[in-house]
C-alpha cells in the first residue's frame, strides 16, 4: 500500500495542525510522520526499521528546522538517490528569508510553503499544496 | 797765495833729490818752454819710459793730442806765475792714454819764473767710476720718469728728497709738491705702526722690505700701495744715507682680495652655521671638509670624519651608498645628483641624510664633489610612525570590521530564530483558538467565543508585527543597487497597490523629476508615503491625496498631501520611530513601522523625510534623495 504523504516535522502543534488539515481534505488517507531529519532518510532510504519498506510516499512534507539533520541535508541526501529522484518534496517552513528558499529549491526541493502563522491560512496553503502534488499531478501508472 | 818753494834744496842737494824720487807721486819739473828737466821713477813708470828717456823731452809730447792747445795755455799762466789743478790725459810709450790729476805751481827765483813743479797721479780709475756713475744715473733718471711705479728716496727720518713723476698720476702731486714733505702726513692712521716698524727696521740693516699700506691722494681719497724699500748707505758705513723706494697702486688688487675675503667669510659662516651639513669629498670619495654641523647631525666631531672614505660613514647594509658619489666622479665635473641615506651614529640611532652632490673637481679652489646633506630624521620617524599607526588603525579597522560582521550575523541569527521560532508557538495559540471554534462552538458561550477569537487575532496581530520587525531589520542591512528612477511610474504602481477597495482620487502635478536610487526600496517609500494617505483620508468624504515635487536651491522635494484626520504636530517627534503610533488600534490599522521604514530607505539614500500637519486638516510628508551616491 502506497503512502500518500509522509510528514517530517518535530513541532507537536504544528504536526498536530497538519495531520488535521489533511485527514479535513478527504481523500489524503495513508500518513506516516518522521520526528527529525534522521528518521526522514532511513524512511526514505529504506534503511533500519525502514528496510523493508517497498515503496517511497507520493508527497513528502519536510519542515526545514529539525534536530540533528536538518531539512536541507535531507533534500541534498534524498536527491543524491537516482531512485528518490522524482519522489515530490515541499518544505513548510516559518521561515520568511529569501536565501531559505532558494537553498531548499536549489538542493532539489519541489516547493517552499512558508508556514502562515494564522490557522486558517495554514489549511488553506496545505490544501492547495495536497491538491496539486496528489490529485493534479498524478504520475501515469500511480 | 803761491807755495813757496824752498830754494835750498832744489837741485843742490841730493837727500833732497832722493825725496822727490821716493815721494808717492809722480813728479816732474819743466822749464818756461815746457821741457822736462826732472822726472821721477814713478811719472817715469806711469807712462812707460825710464827717467832718462823723459829729460829733455816737451811736456806736450805726452799730452793726448786734444789736450795741446791746453797745455800751452797752462805754460803761458805758469810763466805768470799762476798755480793750478787740472784733469788730463796723457799718452804712454805704448800709446795707451791714462787720466791723470796735476797739481802745477811755477818755480819762481829771484823773483823769475825759471819753470814749473807739477805732481802728478793716475786717476784714471776715478775717471772710470765717474763715467759709470753718469752713465747708470741716466738710465735710473730714465727709469724712474717712465716707470709706472713711484720711485721715491727718502732721507733717513722719510722726507722726501726725491720723487718721480709716477707720483702725478698715482698721488695726484706734483714731485715738487711732495720733496721735502713727509710722507707720515699722507699715511693711513691705521697703517702708522706698521710703517714706523718697517722704517726702523730698513734703517738698520741693508735689507728689502715690502709693506702694503694706505696713502692719501691730493684729493683726499687712500689708494693702496705696495712698496719695496731698502737703504743706501755709504761703502763702509752702517750709517744709511738715504732710504729708496718703489711704490704701485695695488687698491684693486688688495680690493678684490677683501672682497673676496669677505665673500669666504661669508660663506664660511654660513657653511660654519649652517643647519644642513655640508662636505667636501675628493675623487677617491675621501673626505676632505666636513661642516661642524656633523656633530648635531651625525653625532661625530667633524674633524673626526676628516681623512675617512664617505662610504664608511653609510649604513654597512646600504649596498649602494657610494654608488652616487663614484658615478659623479665618472661624469666627470659639472655633473650632479641626489639621494637618501642612513647613516648610524655613535649611539645607536640612525640619522636619514637627503644630500645633493655636485663635482666640481675642475674648480681648483674646491677640487672635490660638494655635498650638501639636510638631517630628514625627524621626517622619517614621523613617517615611520605613520606607517606603524596607520597599521595599527588598519588592524582595528578590520578588528572592528570583524566585529560588525559578527555583529551582523548575529542579527540574522536572530532574525531568524525571530521569524521561525516566535511564529510556531502564535500559530499554535491561534491553532488550538480556531480548532476550539470548530470543534466545540455548541458548548460555548457568546463571551467564550468572543475570547477565542480575541486570542486568534491577537495571535494572527504579533505574526503581522514580527514580519514588519523583521522587514525593518532586513532593509538596514539590504544592499542599494541604484539605478535611475522614473519616479512617475513608480507613484503610478504604488498608488495601484494601495488604493485597491478606497474611494480616494489622486491629483499629480505634472511630471515628477527623475531620480536616482534602489527602486524597490524607493517604490517602498512611495507605497508606505501613499498607504498612510489613503488610510488618514478613509473617512473624508471626497478623500483625496496630492502628489508633487519642487526644486529648492537646486534639490528636488517630493510631497504627498492628504485631507485626512492628519495628526497633532506636538507628537511629530514620535512619527517616524518603529511601532509609534498616534492613533488608537480601534481608530486606524497598522503596526507603526511603515514610516519608521520610510525613513529609514529615505536616509540611506542621504535623503531626508519630515512631515507637517494640523490635527484634523491633513498631513503633508515631504522627502528629498542626495545626491546621486
Amino acid at each position: 500500500m502506497t503512502v500518500d504523504v509522509l510528514v517530517v516535522e518535530d513541532n507537536p502543534a504544528d504536526l498536530e495542525f497538519t495531520l488535521r488539515g489533511l485527514h479535513a481534505l478527504g481523500y489524503v488517507t495513508e500518513i506516516d510522520v518522521a520526528r527529525d531529519g534522521e528518521e526522514a532518510l532511513d524512511y526514505l532510504l529504506r534503511r533500519g526499521d525502514h528496510q523493508h519498506r517497498k515503496s517511497s510516499p507520493r508527497l513528502v512534507l519536510l519542515d526545514l528546522k529539525l534536530p540533528r539533520i536538518d531539512g536541507l541535508e535531507v533534500v541534498r541526501t534524498v536527491r543524491r538517490e537516482p531512485h528518490l529522484a522524482i519522489v515530490p518534496i515541499v518544505v513548510l517552513s516559518s521561515s520568511k528569508e529569501p536565501k531559505d528558499v532558494q537553498d531548499c529549491l536549489a538542493a532539489g526541493a519541489n516547493g517552499y510553503v512558508v508556514k502562515p502563522v494564522d490557522y486558517q491560512s495554514l489549511r488553506e496553503a496545505l490544501a492547495h499544496v495536497a491538491e496539486y502534488w496528489l490529485r493534479l499531478n498524478r504520475l501515469p501508472g500511480d | 797765495m803761491h807755495p813757496s818753494i824752498p830754494e835750498s834744496p832744489f837741485g843742490e842737494h841730493l837727500d833732497l833729490a832722493a825725496v822727490l824720487e821716493t815721494a808717492p807721486v809722480g813728479i816732474m819739473v819743466f822749464d818756461t818752454d815746457g821741457v822736462i828737466t826732472y822726472a821721477n821713477t814713478r811719472f817715469a813708470d806711469l807712462l812707460g819710459y825710464t827717467r832718462a828717456d823723459m829729460i829733455g823731452a816737451s811736456v806736450a809730447d805726452h799730452v793726448v793730442e786734444q789736450f795741446v792747445g791746453q797745455t800751452e795755455i797752462c805754460l803761458e799762466r805758469r810763466r805768470r806765475g799762476i798755480q793750478e789743478e787740472y784733469d788730463r790725459r796723457l799718452r804712454r810709450r805704448d800709446g795707451t792714454e791714462v787720466w791723470v790729476l796735476v797739481g802745477s805751481s811755477p818755480v819762481i827765483r829771484d823773483g823769475c819764473v825759471v819753470g814749473s813743479l807739477a805732481m802728478i797721479s793716475d786717476i784714471t780709475e776715478r775717471k772710470q767710476a765717474e763715467t759709470a756713475t753718469a752713465e747708470a744715473e741716466a738710465l735710473y733718471r730714465f727709469l724712474t720718469e717712465n716707470t709706472s711705479d713711484m720711485i721715491s728716496r727718502h732721507a733717513p727720518d722719510g722726507r722726501y728728497l726725491f720723487v718721480s713723476t709716477a707720483c702725478r698720476r698715482l698721488l695726484g702731486y706734483e714731485p715738487e709738491e711732495l720733496v721735502g714733505t713727509d710722507p707720515y702726513d699722507l699715511f693711513h692712521p691705521d697703517d702708522l705702526a706698521t710703517i714706523r716698524q718697517s722704517h726702523d727696521n730698513v734703517l738698520i740693516g741693508p735689507a728689502v722690505y715690502t709693506l702694503t699700506f694706505r696713502i692719501r691722494r691730493k684729493d683726499g681719497s687712500y689708494i693702496w700701495f705696495e712698496t719695496i724699500t731698502t737703504s743706501i748707505a755709504p761703502d763702509g758705513d752702517s750709517v744709511p744715507k738715504e732710504i729708496v723706494a718703489a711704490s704701485r697702486d695695488v687698491s684693486e688688487r688688495i680690493e678684490a682680495r677683501h672682497l673676496l675675503e669677505q665673500s669666504e667669510a661669508r660663506f664660511r659662516s654660513l657653511v660654519e652655521n649652517a643647519g644642513e651639513l655640508f662636505a667636501i669629498v675628493d675623487e677617491n670619495l675621501v673626505i676632505r671638509y666636513m661642516s661642524p654641523a656633523c656633530h648635531r647631525i651625525l653625532g661625530v666631531p667633524a674633524e673626526k670624519t676628516i681623512g675617512l672614505c664617505s662610504n664608511d660613514l653609510a649604513d654597512p647594509s646600504d649596498k649602494e651608498a657610494g654608488n652616487l658619489l663614484r658615478r659623479l666622479v665618472g661624469e666627470g665635473p659639472g655633473s650632479r645628483g641626489s639621494r637618501v641615506v642612513r647613516i648610524p651614529r655613535p649611539d645607536g640611532r640612525f640619522a636619514w641624510i637627503e644630500y645633493a652632490a655636485a663635482n666640481h673637481l675642475d674648480e681648483p679652489s674646491i677640487a672635490g664633489i660638494v655635498v650638501n646633506g639636510r638631517d630628514i630624521t625627524p621626517q622619517k620617524d614621523a613617517e615611520a610612525a605613520i606607517t606603524a599607526l596607520n597599521q595599527q588603525l588598519e588592524q582595528r579597522v578590520q578588528e572592528r570590521t570583524a566585529e560588525l560582521e559578527n555583529a551582523m550575523k548575529e542579527m540574522e541569527a536572530f532574525s531568524y530564530t525571530v521569524s521561525h521560532d516566535l511564529r510556531g508557538p502564535l500559530r499554535a495559540i491561534d491553532g488550538y483558538a480556531q480548532m476550539i471554534l470548530e470543534d466545540q462552538i455548541g458548548s460555548l458561550s457568546e463571551e467564550g467565543v468572543r475570547c477565542f477569537r480575541m486570542i486568534s487575532e491577537n495571535a494572527t496581530r504579533m505574526g503581522s508585527l514580527i514580519d514588519h520587525l523583521l522587514e525593518f531589520s532586513r532593509l538596514g542591512r539590504k544592499e542599494l543597487v541604484c539605478k535611475p528612477l522614473d519616479m512617475d511610474a513608480l507613484v503610478d504602481r504604488a498608488w495601484s497597490e494601495v488604493s485597491a477597495g478606497s474611494s480616494a482620487d489622486i491629483q499629480r502635478g505634472g511630471p515628477l523629476p527623475r531620480a536616482e536610487g534602489d527602486p524597490a526600496l524607493i517604490g517602498q517609500v512611495w507605497t508606505n508615503l501613499l498607504g498612510n494617505a489613503v488610510k488618514f483620508c478613509a473617512p473624508r468624504e471626497h478623500p483625496e491625496v496630492k502628489v508633487w515635487a519642487e526644486t529648492v536651491s537646486g534639490r528636488t522635494i517630493y510631497h504627498v498631501e492628504d485631507n485626512g484626520v492628519g495628526f497633532d504636530p506636538r507628537f511629530l517627534n514620535k512619527l517616524f520611530g518603529v511601532f509609534e503610533r498616534l492613533h488608537r488600534q480601534d481608530e486606524f490599522e497598522g503596526s507603526g513601522v511603515g514610516l519608521a521604514i520610510a525613513r529609514r530607505i529615505v536616509e540611506r539614500h542621504g535623503g531626508r523625510i519630515w512631515a507637517t500637519s494640523d490635527l484634523d486638516r491633513g498631513a503633508r510628508f515631504s522627502f528629498t534623495l542626495g545626491e546621486p551616491p
